[in-house]
């Protein structure tokens, strides 16, 4: 038996009245009518102690009300748990477990099973609860229903089985994506579960909060005011985390003979309490490398140049901090890739009139590129240029028939064609190759010069110049042009426009490839675009769109999806993808047409004749391990509950718990039947001692 | 009462089984109270060897001329040649006056009926004796004052007044002797029987002054005093607050230690009121209300029978002187 009030239980104590007032009795009150007094005189008054009790029942009696008034003022109910409580106020809870790479650190995550094992132990029968882990993307371990159909009684221990099953990943904390989705939740069982009287709405975070967690969310996200957030901060002992991060190609446009050392940026927590660091290549021992002693003081970075790793695979090692789990950086050497252009067009390479002579100034080979330009005159049959080799063709003069055929083949393999109209007539070309019956082309020379407009920078090709610092075309002046009737070509795109408002660039489909157009040549003779600021960018901008020149991704991350190459897809669909922890995937680019790593190191995907190599790191931001302060969360608008502390909690629980209690007595109402028997003791009590005053009057006479 | 006549009754009691006080006060009615007393009693004293009493007694004067000679006794005149004259029967019958206390404590009880009822049903009792002799019966009640006075009778019905009157809780204060005694012996003239019953609990200064001059005025006194046991034994154990009944004074009193001095002023009352009765000639007889009230009867009827035999000694003696 439990009691609402137990205060009341020192009523208890005036059970002692009446035996006292039983054991000692101070003098009669007796009174004795008779007939006179003249015999009589007056006796002292004798206090009376009476050592033994005379009255049993009489005594047990009003000891027995005065118990059972204390008793029900105490309010006295059983406290069997409550499986329902219709209208008792419940809490709706979701708890955030970061699982990110940084809470593989040594000793945090059997914290947060502990975390989570406290917070379970405070959730009350009648509470919602969903739980979510987060990195890169929330998930949810088990929503409020699931909670709700779970036996009460196994529901801490399912939870933290499931718990105790999940390993941190090496994703990234993306803690605004977890945020919201924590909220969503909320709001949708808010929804389902409209008539349940909500005492509170919170979100448990149990997570390091390190600075590198993404919040940019937030800055958009209007945090609802009913819901907050209460942290549960995980925090490592040592502090001291040194990241690396292996930074791109400083000239990629460098001569290949030019051995260029790698650049890596060390950055030291600023906690720290060492900054003395080592870095080396991690290779087989047969290559010998030298380690590099790196000083980096307490939250700073340092860039340090590192000579080039021995092979190709590189893997990229720090060590001296106190966390290895973001100590090694996995880079693939960069691959030279041969791109090789035909220009179809009767030509002098070395004459500064013709096109072609930019065009070879502005393709040298670099360290990742190596162009190789090859001028073919029109009338020269293709039939012996391995065109599947070919990355680019440019179409400068008009095409003799029989080459018509083997470029319309070339375009069906999906491949680009730029035609510069140095004249008219290959207005015809154009027809030959898109299709087109007819298209009406004329040489026009403005009287003074054209100038472009109607840019359209949202296309692929100008997509570089959509930046005012380097949109302006006004400085390029066109001599001459030809005008081409757009009503030949309904499929074509204009790009940019004369200021007359003549089509200027153009693309438009031919067949599966695609044909760019551009009406007045680069060379000297018909405007100024070789010798200006945008040619080579709009060269390399039209050659990868056509796809020759692929920008190929420096660095990937854990978690990223990335598009695989479309042609691996032409070799096979099912793929074979070595991990870096020896295990083997298989890719079904049917289901799927990106990868996505979970884990850094390298990745071999092998397709039936190529294989794909992918050197995968954790996020750099990741890294960023020092705690946040609860505050910063305040500045996005996140409500914080009061610091997390064993008083306020106390109180809450102090608080439900109190209202449970007042709800169950208030179901039982004991004190009604108590108050009862207690009336029933004084009944009792009034008759026995009447009867008991009664008894002597008839011995002794009329007792007043 | 003399011892062997005592024994004598109570031989009488145990053969006939005689009604105890506390059933006798069960019956709600006085007079059916009465009646039972006296018919019980009549009816155990005819094969006793009492039979013979009586109550009448005759008076005797010289006749004078102008008498009624049908009045002259003329069997004393054939023993004594003298002419006497014997008065009326009504005239020679008894008047009797009750004179019953009704002052407060007299409604003092301790065994199921007062006092007071005790002393109606006494005075009750005597009523209907005398009645059934022809004798003339008075009440008056009295506590600080006469409160009611009938004068005696002898008529079909004053018997039931008279009990009605008898009926009557006392609603007196006090007990005053003195005064009530005086004033009766101012109305009452003619020579009678006055039977006192009371609880005598009050001073007895002026009793016997006023007992004297009654006394001296012919008539003939029993004076029973009627105590409750109570009062007699004090039986108390409780020390309890003591109230007067009639006073309404109270002091704590511890029974066990006042028992002995309060039985001994009380004896010392009791010998006074004795002396002095004894001293006037003067029946005094005490009824403990647990006594059945054929004692009282009894006590009554000795008395009678002792003044008869004090009547005609005078009467020799004044027959003798003359002749």
């Amino acid at each position: 038996m439990n009691f609402l009030y137990p205060i009341f239980l020192i009523g208890a104590v005036a059970v002692g009245v009446p035996i006292i007032l039983h054991m000692i009795r101070r003098h009669t009150h007796k009174q004795q009518l008779f007939s006179s007094l003249m015999f009589l005189k007056e006796s002292k008054p004798r206090y009376q102690k009476r050592s033994k009790i005379e009255h049993w029942l009489l005594l047990l009696l009003r000891c027995l009300a005065l118990l059972l008034l204390a008793l029900a003022f105490t309010r006295p109910f059983f406290g069997k748990p409550l499986q329902t409580m219709p209208g008792a106020a419940i809490n709706r809870k979701v708890i955030l477990i970061d699982t990110s790479a940084s809470m593989r650190r040594e000793g945090l995550w059997p914290q947060v099973l502990s975390r989570v094992n406290s917070v379970l132990h405070d959730v009350e029968i009648d509470d919602r609860l969903c739980v979510m882990t987060f990195d890169r993307q929330p998930r949810t371990l088990i929503d409020f229903e699931s909670w709700r159909r779970l036996e009460p009684t196994q529901r801490a221990n399912i939870i933290s089985d499931q718990v105790n099953d999940i390993t941190p990943t090496w994703n990234p904390t993306y803690l605004d994506q977890a945020f919201i989705a924590a909220i969503r939740m909320i709001e949708e069982d808010e929804i389902d579960n409209q008539d349940l009287s909500i005492e509170s709405q919170q979100i448990i975070l149990i997570s390091d909060l390190q600075q590198g967690a993404r919040l940019d969310l937030l800055h958009t996200f209007q945090w609802p005011q009913e819901i907050h957030l209460v942290t549960e901060k995980i925090t490592a002992e040592s502090t001291t985390n040194a990241s690396l991060t292996l930074l791109a190609e400083q000239n990629i446009y460098s001569s290949p003979e030019e051995k260029t050392q790698r650049r890596v940026r060390i950055t030291n927590s600023p906690d720290a309490v060492r900054e003395r660091f080592v870095l080396n290549w991690n290779s087989p021992p047969e290559l010998e490398t030298n380690s590099m002693e790196v000083y980096v003081p307490p939250g700073q970075s340092v860039v340090v140049n590192i000579p080039p790793a021995p092979a190709s695979l590189q893997q990229l090692q720090i060590t001296g901090d106190d966390h290895p789990f973001d100590n090694q950086h996995f880079a693939s050497a960069p691959v030279r890739h041969q791109l090789n252009i035909i220009y179809l067009g009767d030509e002098n390479i070395e004459d500064p009139d013709n096109m072609s002579f930019y065009l070879q100034k502005a393709m040298p080979p670099t360290r990742l590129l190596d162009p190789q330009v090859r001028i073919l005159p029109p009338t020269e049959s293709l039939e012996n240029v391995d065109l599947n080799t070919v990355g680019f063709v440019i179409v400068a003069e008009e095409l003799a028939p029989e080459n018509m055929d083997i470029l319309k083949r070339y375009l069906q393999s999906g491949k680009t064609i730029l035609v510069v109209m140095k004249t008219p007539e290959l207005a015809n070309t154009i027809c030959a190759l898109t299709g087109q019956k007819q298209l009406a082309a004329e040489e026009v020379m403005p009287d003074n010069y054209a100038m472009l407009s109607e840019l359209d920078l949202n296309h692929p090709v100008l997509k570089p110049f959509d930046d005012p610092r380097y949109g302006d075309f006004t400085q390029i002046h066109f001599w001459k042009y030809r005008r081409l009737n757009l009503e030949d070509l309904p499929d074509a795109h204009v790009m940019a426009r004369f200021d007359n408002g003549a089509p200027a660039w153009l693309t438009m489909s031919a067949g599966a490839g695609r044909l760019v157009v551009l009406t007045s040549g680069w060379h000297p003779t018909d405007s100024q675009l070789a010798r200006s600021t945008k040619f080579v960018p709009l060269l390399y901008s039209i050659l990868e769109f056509a796809g020759a020149v692929r920008n190929r991704q420096f660095q990937y991350f854990v978690g990223e999806r990335f598009q695989l190459p479309p042609w691996i897809k032409d070799e096979s669909s099912k793929l074979l993808v070595h991990r870096p922890d020896n295990s083997n995937t298989t890719l079904d680019l049917n289901q799927e047409s990106y990868f996505q790593p979970d884990m850094p190191g390298f990745y071999t995907i092998e397709a039936a004749q190529n294989k794909l190599l992918y050197a995968v790191n954790i996020s750099a931001q990741e890294s960023q391990i020092t705690p946040m302060t609860v505050e910063e969360l305040e500045t996005f608008g996140v409500s914080l509950q009061p610091q997390h502390s064993p008083l306020p909690d106390l109180t809450q629980q102090a608080r439900r718990e109190k209202a449970n209690r007042q709800a169950l007595e208030s179901q039982q109402k004991l004190w009604r039947w108590i108050l009862l028997a207690t009336t029933l003791a004084l009944l009792l009590e009034t008759v026995l001692a009447g009867w008991l005053s009664k008894t002597p009057t008839e011995a002794q006479g009329v007792t007043k | 009462m003399d011892e062997s006549t005592l024994n004598q009754y109570n031989d009488l009691t145990r053969a006939k089984g005689m009604i105890t006080p506390l059933a006798l006060m069960g019956i709600k009615s006085i007079e059916l109270r009465a009646k039972m007393v006296v018919e019980g009693f009549l009816r155990g004293i005819h094969r006793s060897p009492f039979h013979g009493f009586s109550v009448e007694f005759s008076e005797y004067r010289q006749y004078i001329y102008g008498d009624d000679t049908r009045h002259i006794d003329w069997r004393l005149f054939a023993r004594s040649d003298r002419l006497f004259i014997k008065k009326f029967e009504d005239e020679t019958n008894l008047r009797c006056h009750l004179l019953v206390d009704h002052s407060r404590s007299m409604g003092y009880s301790s065994a199921g009926f007062s006092k007071a009822k005790y002393a109606a049903t006494l005075a009750a009792t005597l009523s209907y004796l005398l009645f059934m002799q022809g004798d003339a019966v008075g009440l008056a009640t009295f506590d600080e004052k006469i409160n009611h006075f009938l004068p005696p009778r002898n008529r079909p019905g004053y018997l039931h007044r008279l009990m009605l009157l008898l009926d009557k809780d006392p609603q007196g204060i006090g007990t005053d002797l003195g005064r009530p005694l005086k004033r009766i012996a101012e109305i009452i003239t003619r020579r009678g029987l006055l039977v006192l019953i009371s609880d005598l609990l009050a001073p007895i200064d002026e009793l016997e002054s006023h007992l004297a001059y009654l006394r001296a005025s012919g008539q003939d006194l029993i004076v029973f005093q009627v105590l409750d046991p109570a009062e007699m034994n004090f039986s108390f154990e409780t020390p309890s607050l003591f109230r007067d009944m009639e006073n309404n004074r109270n002091f704590y009193v511890d029974p066990v230690e006042a028992k002995s001095k309060y039985q001994s002023r009380l004896h010392q009352h009791l010998e006074s009121i004795q002396s002095t009765c004894r001293n006037l000639g003067i029946d005094y007889r005490v009824m403990a209300t647990d006594r059945p009230l054929e004692f009282a009867l009894l006590d009554f009827l000795i008395s009678r029978a002792r003044l008869g035999k004090r009547i005609k000694q005078n009467r020799r003696m004044n027959i003798r002187s003359r002749t």
